[in-house]
């Protein structure tokens, strides 16, 4: 029994007013609560492009009607008006028609009905006497009886209904004759409209007017949205692209067009972002291209998370410190660190490509990747680091196990100390006087360190010494021939081909190489001479593979006259370089040595012992144990064959996975970079040791890397590739798989690449390195630079690009294997590569391949051309009409003039051409190959105008498969004597 | 500014562990106890501290202590760890315990003070002679409650994001890995104790010492009133076990636990590269080898003798010689198997504090180790 | 224009330029010339005489020397293309009635150099009843090269762009000729003395290009009176 209010201890109107408040606070909670929920970014995105696509849509509509040819319109609407008011004036006979109709139709149905109700009793009546029938039952005959008149009256509707049908078509036609003019007319207008009707019906399904809209908003209301809003997560889930989240791969559910809403749409090109179309639609995203976005989503190649629907979570990664600043203003962006695989910035973007396509010279479409890979290629990253897909690559140095027949040691004690500063286009990187190692001590140390490498080297190396040399070459004849033979395909002269400024800004990496990509493939010659012993020279370029078995430097098949000029020539290019900037030849520092080694033994040994061992060797043997701990520390032998490291595995991380490195394995020390993985990579490349800088380490614990003087532009490739050097396993289904053709395309490919064919060839639409110094002797010889390109064009070694169809597969096996002058005009030489029966065919597979001809083997069966054919053959051939004999050589007889106007010999066509290829040739030497000097006798433009009009009734076609045949009978035996003519 | 600069430091440095327990202990005792232990110099200074109990001072140090906490947010390192949502409430939590045990003791001298004065105790006071409805007097605040507690969870919930993190890799596990935020004083115990201990026989014997307590505790006082003299030591043993041996651990944990487990004062940059030495040693290493200076017995009992030994006396000589002496009383009082039930649970928290001073300051690893068994204490 | 109804037809016969053309022929009054002669400073080397190699019984009848460089007594240089770079008014310069031609006679071009409008037709002709052929090298055009056969009298080519043409052919490698492809009026040969002249130029300051085959492209800047003519000499330094 409670008591009266006032003894309550608290006051229950305060209470009530608490209530009440806390109550309605409850409710506003509850309601921000689900605004909080409701209130997301992607929605207005979604609202925004639905805004985007209807004002395109109305565009279109607009100008469609435009385009809708008024003036029609209106004549349509004028025949139309008309066609109704004579339909008008014959109103009574179209009343009576349609009338006529209708009763027809009544009387069918009626008819009809009663058809198909007897008909159904019929057949009930058929089961019963068939029953009855066999159980021989009395009732037999009734059933009978009843069935044959059922089956009268049946027969009778039947004939009616057939009437009726008949009556009805007529009907129509009358009627159908009555309507005719109008309903053509209004077809005709519907027909006209149809466009911009379709685009209406588009437009009321992306904006809807009326009903629909309020009910649209209504299902995208907060709450009652859990219906079928239409506003939702549009997301690809790629079971064939799976993400690997630590040793579960799920499938990646790509939620990117959730706001990327027309990314595989065409039409958005220049819509702002997010609604931006792919840039490469042919090639990506598109449902036609090779990367459709409902097989590979987005976030395979770009990275990212992908569930992720706002703009932060997805991990957008800016490019560059304005885009940074631009959305941290737009969007708050600020960098995810719970995502270990963010998303690629722009720039960054074709890292995504090399998960799945390795194995590739090349990735199409990719031109800084590709440059990453030629580079990685080049420098040899992997002879250091295992890379996985680069494992059974060449070794990128020299061989060093034969140095002293080479160099003198005074020379690779100034090489080794820093190679730039004697070659400064060089591949070899800096490893001494870097910045970590620049105290007193770490000086003294190095000088000593590069005299034990040095040591060692001459210590281990096997004794072998040439010969004199035979005679003494002409220096200038040397010149010509380095500088025509094809030298200048692979190698460099730089000091001649380029201005000393230019040099000096490409050495401060201010500039490109003036000098060709290819034709670094080998070393710059500028000052071989202080380099290298004559005698080496002389046996070197006669047999390469004699002194390094595994060379990829070609025999240019060189008289011994010729060897000797060239080693002349070779012999004067010294170094020019001031004595100030010059590499000094160090000093030895026992001292240092001494203590070096000490730290060396004692990691091992007591210092006591240590000393005492030391004591026991001899300055040379110090140098050489020296030279050995140095080598082993700076894992010289990854790229140069040093005996005794033959085994040794080389001493860089492991790269294959690199890219999947989250930045926190990474050492950044005190280095002043953004902590991503990229940026560690950038300024791991251009200065490797930078990230000892401030820690405190004795040398052997110091990072070993050492300098490439890499420019920006390099670095930021190779940082690409290591980018997308990920753990990544693409599944074999979402890869793509080479063909027969491609593989074989391919493998020549790396061939190609291996033996720098481009250095001389144009092929695949690059490469012919050598005309740039072709072009410079003409200009030298004070041509002005067109005239030289064109010139150059005419002596250098040919563009191969279809090969494949111009010559047979036995022939080009053949040359490769042997090459035997084609031209024999020409300067410049194809080399003897050595090639393995492997590899040559490889190589005619390639083109084969890529010209779709067969391969290896070919048949041609040509008519010899007889009688009056042969007599027109000749006739064409001779002066008065296409005087072939005038240019082509014919065996053995040469055409008049300068070798420069020759043209192939015609007598080998036969075992070397492609018949097809000939007539092709014939009708447009200038298709097959730009600015060639065979004239243009049929005129693409008009063939037949152009042709002979007295030979063969002057029909183009016939001329050119006759000239064909009898080319392919020169030489021939059966056809000598045919062809000499006259 | 250097002032401020210095201060962190000085911050910094007490918050080193075992200064900062020792910091806490003192603290604790000086404030539950004002002027009541330790020698008579000592209590001429902590008296003073009683003041604290009167509301407006006691307010006014809530007041400092709050503001110096607010201070701190400009430092980053500081904000950057109290502001993370999973420790926000931690940060709540030092607060509410410390006013509650504040306000508790308050009252208690309140009452102890009007029951010296014959007045009637505060909760008679307030209600009178007669008794307060459970309607609406209990249930409708209650309900009140209720509603005003679920807004603030649903504010909370709605602008404190959860902190959702990378997917877990079990091949790299986040540094530091911390247990949910109540079991943070079981992972500090994992440090200083083999897991065996710590993770089992510990949080076992603290789950049946709470159970014991109503049996133990015969003092039939203070039922339904705060008071503090009538049940001093039990408040004071309470506050010390739960303060002292969970809530500061858990703070700890919490606030000054950085990578690695390292200790980092509240305004120390948490560098994961940061190194501390730390070798630790056995009992038995100490004695055979570096104070006897002879190699390590290969009979495990004698190797450890000394620990058990120690540990032996530690459990068994206090309880009966204070049976005997300053505990006569209450051994009296409860009676052996209480008293030693008592005891034996008391020596138990006691010997966490104790093993974390040691470890701090002989860097000691186990008293007793035998791997043979897989024995540590 | 109904007023010249002559004028009418002619227009209508030889398009809109030919009536601009007339126009300025009518009204000369703000229009000057450019007269100048180029000289070379270097001493005038003898043509090289070039020995024929191929097909004498037609090449060889006449002597053939280098006309690369051809330089007067008095140091005038000879087959210097003299243009204004940057013309102020939109004239095109229009095609002459009768096709301008290039004549291989005795295994030469003849002219060695001249000057031919933007897409106007030029007629190769092959005197000589032997093999020729007519290899381009332009830069702006696309490159052509076609065998002339004896049967093929007469070839008709045309540039659509200005430029700057060398021709060779490769059978006779000592040919060469320059066609240069002119898109406006103003352009100038300059004769054996190695004076020049181009006319009707409107008034202004203009930079006038001096291009030869061996001794390269300069330029330099002119001013046109309104009326009478300017002289702009030239010359070459010694290479």
């Amino acid at each position: 029994m409670p008591k009266t209010t006032d003894e309550y201890l608290r006051r229950i109107g305060g209470l009530n007013v608490l209530f009440a408040a806390s109550s309605v606070g409850l409710l506003l909670i509850t309601g921000l609560m689900v605004y909080d929920d409701y209130n997301r970014s992607w929605k207005d995105y979604q609202k925004r492009f639905i805004r985007l696509e209807a004002e395109k849509t109305r565009a279109q509509i607009k100008s469609a009607e435009e385009t809708v040819d008024q003036k029609g319109m209106a004549a349509l609407q004028e025949e139309l008006k008309e066609a109704r008011a004579a339909l008008d004036q014959r109103g009574r006979e179209l009343e009576t028609a349609r009338k006529r109709l209708r009763d027809i139709e009544t009387a069918n149905y009626r008819d009809d009905l009663s058809f198909r109700t007897i008909k159904s009793t019929f057949d009930a009546r058929k089961f019963d006497y068939e029953e009855a029938r066999h159980d021989k039952a009395s009732s037999t005959a009734a059933y009978e009886k009843e069935m044959d008149d059922l089956e009268k009256r049946l027969e009778v509707l039947r004939v009616t209904l057939l009437e009726h049908a008949k009556d009805k078509t007529a009907a129509e036609t009358s009627l159908r004759d009555l309507t005719s003019q109008r309903d053509a007319a209004q077809k005709k207008i519907d027909d006209l409209n149809a466009g911009v009707d379709r685009l209406q019906k588009k437009l009321q399904k992306v904006a809807p007017r009326g009903f629909m809209r309020v009910a649209i908003d209504l299902l995208n209301a907060p709450v009652l949205d859990f219906v079928a809003p239409t506003l939702r997560i549009q997301q690809v889930v790629l079971d064939q692209n799976p993400i690997d989240i630590h040793f579960t791969r799920i499938p990646r559910a790509d939620r990117c067009q959730t706001c990327h809403l027309a990314v595989d749409k065409a039409g958005y090109e220049d819509a702002e972002e997010p609604f931006r179309t792919h840039p490469h639609l042919d090639l990506f995203a598109g449902g036609s291209s090779a990367h459709p976005v409902d097989r590979f989503g987005c976030t395979p190649c770009h990275r990212g998370r992908d569930r992720a629907v706002e703009f932060n979570y997805a991990t957008h990664m800016p490019d560059g410190t304005a885009q940074r600043e631009d959305w941290g203003k737009k969007y708050g962006w600020e960098r995810d660190h719970y995502w270990e695989q963010p998303m690629l910035a722009r720039s960054r973007i074709e890292a995504g490509c090399l998960k799945c396509h390795q194995n590739v010279v090349s990735v199409p479409k990719a031109p800084r990747l590709n440059r990453g890979l030629e580079l990685l290629d080049r420098v040899g990253c992997y002879s250091c680091h295992k890379i996985e897909g680069w494992n059974d690559r060449p070794k990128v140095g020299p061989r060093l196990n034969r140095i002293i027949a080479k160099a003198t040691p005074e020379w690779m004690s100034r090489w080794i100390r820093n190679p730039k500063a004697f070659r400064p286009s060089t591949r070899m990187p800096r490893i001494f006087g870097l910045p970590n190692n620049q105290a007193p001590d770490d000086v003294d140390r190095e000088e000593a360190e590069i005299l034990g490498v040095v040591a060692y080297l001459t210590d281990k190396a096997e004794a072998l010494a040439y010969p004199r040399l035979p005679g003494k070459g002409n220096a200038a004849r040397g010149e010509k021939l380095v500088k025509s033979v094809g030298c200048m395909g692979c190698h460099a002269i730089e000091k001649d081909e380029a201005a000393p400024g230019v040099l000096q800004a490409r050495n401060r990496r201010e500039v490109a190489d003036p000098v060709a990509w290819e034709r670094r493939f080998g070393p710059d010659l500028s000052r071989i001479g202080s380099k290298a012993k004559p005698e080496w020279i002389y046996q070197w370029i006669r047999n390469p593979r004699a002194y390094n078995p595994d060379t990829r430097m070609p025999d240019l098949r060189l008289t011994p006259e010729e060897a000797l000029d060239i080693t002349a020539y070779l012999m004067t290019l010294t170094d020019d370089s001031p004595v100030a900037e010059r590499a000094s030849a160090p000093r030895p520092h026992p001292e240092a040595r001494d203590r070096t080694l000490l730290a060396y033994l004692s990691q091992r040994e007591p210092p006591d012992d240590a000393k005492a061992s030391l004591a026991k060797m001899s300055d040379r043997e110090k140098d050489v144990l020296l030279g050995e701990k140095t080598i082993g520390r700076y894992g010289c032998f990854g790229c140069h064959l040093i005996p005794g490291f033959e085994k040794t595995p080389p001493i860089g991380v492991d790269l294959s996975e690199e890219g999947s490195k989250p930045a926190d394995l990474l050492l950044f020390g005190y280095a002043p970079i953004e902590h991503t993985s990229p940026a560690w990579f950038f300024q791991k490349l251009k200065l490797p040791r930078s990230f000892d800088e401030g820690h405190v380490a004795e040398f052997y614990d110091r990072l070993r890397m050492p300098q490439f003087e890499f420019t920006d532009e390099e670095a930021g490739a190779l940082t690409l590739v290591l980018q997308g050097l990920t753990k990544e396993k693409v599944p074999l289904e979402s890869i793509r798989r080479l063909s027969a053709r491609d593989q074989a395309i391919e493998a020549g490919r790396r061939i190609v690449r291996d033996y720098n064919c481009h250095g001389c060839h144009i092929l695949e639409g690059a490469g012919g390195a050598i005309r740039q110094s072709l072009v410079r002797n003409f200009m030298a010889e004070g041509r002005t630079e067109d005239e030289a390109t064109s010139m150059a064009a005419s002596i250098a070694p040919p563009i191969i690009d279809g090969e494949g169809a111009k010559v047979q597969p036995e022939w080009l096996f053949g040359f490769l294997k042997a090459p035997s002058p084609i031209r024999p005009w020409l300067a410049v030489r194809m080399p003897t590569f050595h090639f393995s029966d492997a590899q040559a065919s490889t190589l005619v597979h390639h083109f084969a391949a890529r010209e779709n001809t067969v391969f290896p083997f070919q048949t041609f069966d040509q008519v010899p051309p007889r009688g009056a054919a042969l007599q027109a053959a000749v006739k064409m051939f001779s002066p008065d009409y296409f005087n072939c004999w005038n240019c082509h050589q014919q065996g053995a007889r040469k055409p008049q003039g300068p070798p420069e106007g020759w043209a192939p010999d015609l007598t080998l066509a036969h075992e070397r051409l492609n018949p097809d290829w000939i007539a092709h040739w014939i009708a447009n030497p200038q298709k097959l190959m730009p600015g060639t000097k065979m004239p243009t006798y049929y005129d693409p433009e008009d063939m037949k105008g152009s042709a002979p009009p007295d030979v063969l009734g002057g029909d183009p076609k016939r001329q050119i498969d006759l000239l064909r045949d009898y080319v392919f009978t020169l030489g021939q035996k059966r056809a000598a004597n045919m062809g000499t003519q006259p | 500014m250097p002032a401020v600069e210095s201060l962190k430091h000085i911050v910094n440095w007490l918050s080193e562990p075992s200064r900062f327990f020792l910091v806490t202990v003192l603290a604790f005792f000086a404030v539950t106890l004002p002027g009541e232990i330790g020698p008579p110099w000592l209590r001429r200074i902590t008296r003073p501290l009683a003041a604290v109990y009167r509301p407006a001072i006691g307010a006014a140090v809530f007041a400092v202590v709050g503001l110096l906490f607010i201070a701190s947010c400009f430092d980053a390192n500081f904000s950057l760890i109290v502001t993370k949502p999973d420790n926000v409430p931690i940060a709540g939590m030092i607060f509410l315990v410390a006013f509650f045990v504040w306000f508790s003791l308050e009252q208690g001298r309140e009452n102890d003070r009007r029951m010296g004065a014959g007045e009637p105790i505060v909760e008679k006071a307030e209600s009178g002679d007669h008794k307060v409805m459970v309607w609406p007097d209990l249930v409708y605040t209650e309900f009140l409650c209720m509603i005003l507690w679920t807004i603030f969870l649903i504010v909370w919930s709605i602008y404190l994001k959860a902190p959702i993190e990378e997917p877990a890799n079990p091949a790299k596990t986040p540094n530091p890995s911390k247990a949910p935020w109540y079991f943070l004083g079981l992972q500090e115990m994992l440090v200083y104790y083999d897991p065996w201990i710590a993770g089992v026989l510990l949080p076992g014997l603290i789950i049946v010492g709470l159970c014991a307590i109503p049996f133990i505790d015969v003092n039939p006082k203070g039922n339904g009133y705060y008071c503090f003299k009538d049940r001093k030591w039990e408040i004071i043993i309470f506050l010390f076990g739960f303060v002292v041996l969970w809530v500061w651990l858990i703070i700890i944990g919490t606030f000054l636990r950085g990578p690695n487990q390292n200790f980092f004062g509240p305004f120390e940059r948490w560098d994961a590269h940061k190194l501390v030495p730390l070798i630790n040693v056995d009992l038995s290493q100490l004695i055979w080898v570096k104070g006897l200076g002879v190699a390590l017995p290969s009979n495990p009992l004698v190797r450890e003798g000394f620990g058990l030994v120690l540990v032996a006396v530690y459990f068994l000589v206090p309880p009966f010689v204070l049976a005997r002496k300053r505990l006569k009383g209450i051994y009296e009082k409860l009676g052996p198997t209480r008293y030693h039930i008592m005891m034996f649970l008391l020596l138990t928290m006691v010997s966490l504090p104790i093993k974390m001073l040691l470890r701090w300051t002989l860097n000691l690893h186990y008293l007793v180790t035998i791997p043979e068994i897989l024995f540590n204490i | 224009m109904t007023t010249f109804p002559a004028l009418t037809a002619f227009v209508r016969k030889h398009g809109i330029s030919t009536a601009v053309l007339l126009a300025t022929a009518l009204a000369p009054a703000f229009a000057g010339d450019i007269v100048g002669k180029v000289k070379y400073a270097g001493t005038a080397p003898t043509p090289a005489k070039i020995a024929v190699t191929k097909d004498q019984a037609v090449c060889g009848k006449a002597e053939h020397s280098d006309e690369s460089l051809l330089v007067a007594a008095d140091k005038g240089v000879k087959n210097v293309v003299v243009n204004i770079a940057d013309p102020k008014d939109g004239k095109k310069m229009a095609a002459p009635p009768k096709n301008s031609t290039v004549d291989q006679n005795g295994c030469k071009f003849l002219p060695h150099v001249q000057i031919v409008a933007a897409g106007a037709p030029i007629d190769i002709v092959n005197d000589d009843g032997i093999l020729h052929n007519i290899h381009s090298f332009p830069k702006n055009n696309t490159p052509f090269n076609k065998a002339q056969p004896k049967f093929k009298k007469v070839m008709t080519e045309k540039f659509e762009k200005a430029d700057v043409v060398q021709i060779k052919c490769d059978v006779h490698t000592w040919m060469s000729g320059w066609i240069i492809v002119a898109d406006h009026p103003y352009y100038g040969l300059s004769d054996a003395s190695g004076s020049f002249k181009i006319a009707d130029v409107p008034a202004g300051t203009y930079t006038l290009d001096y291009w030869h085959e061996k001794l390269g492209k300069q330029s330099k800047q002119v001013t046109v009176p309104a009326t009478g003519s300017v002289t702009a000499d030239f010359e070459y330094p010694a290479k």
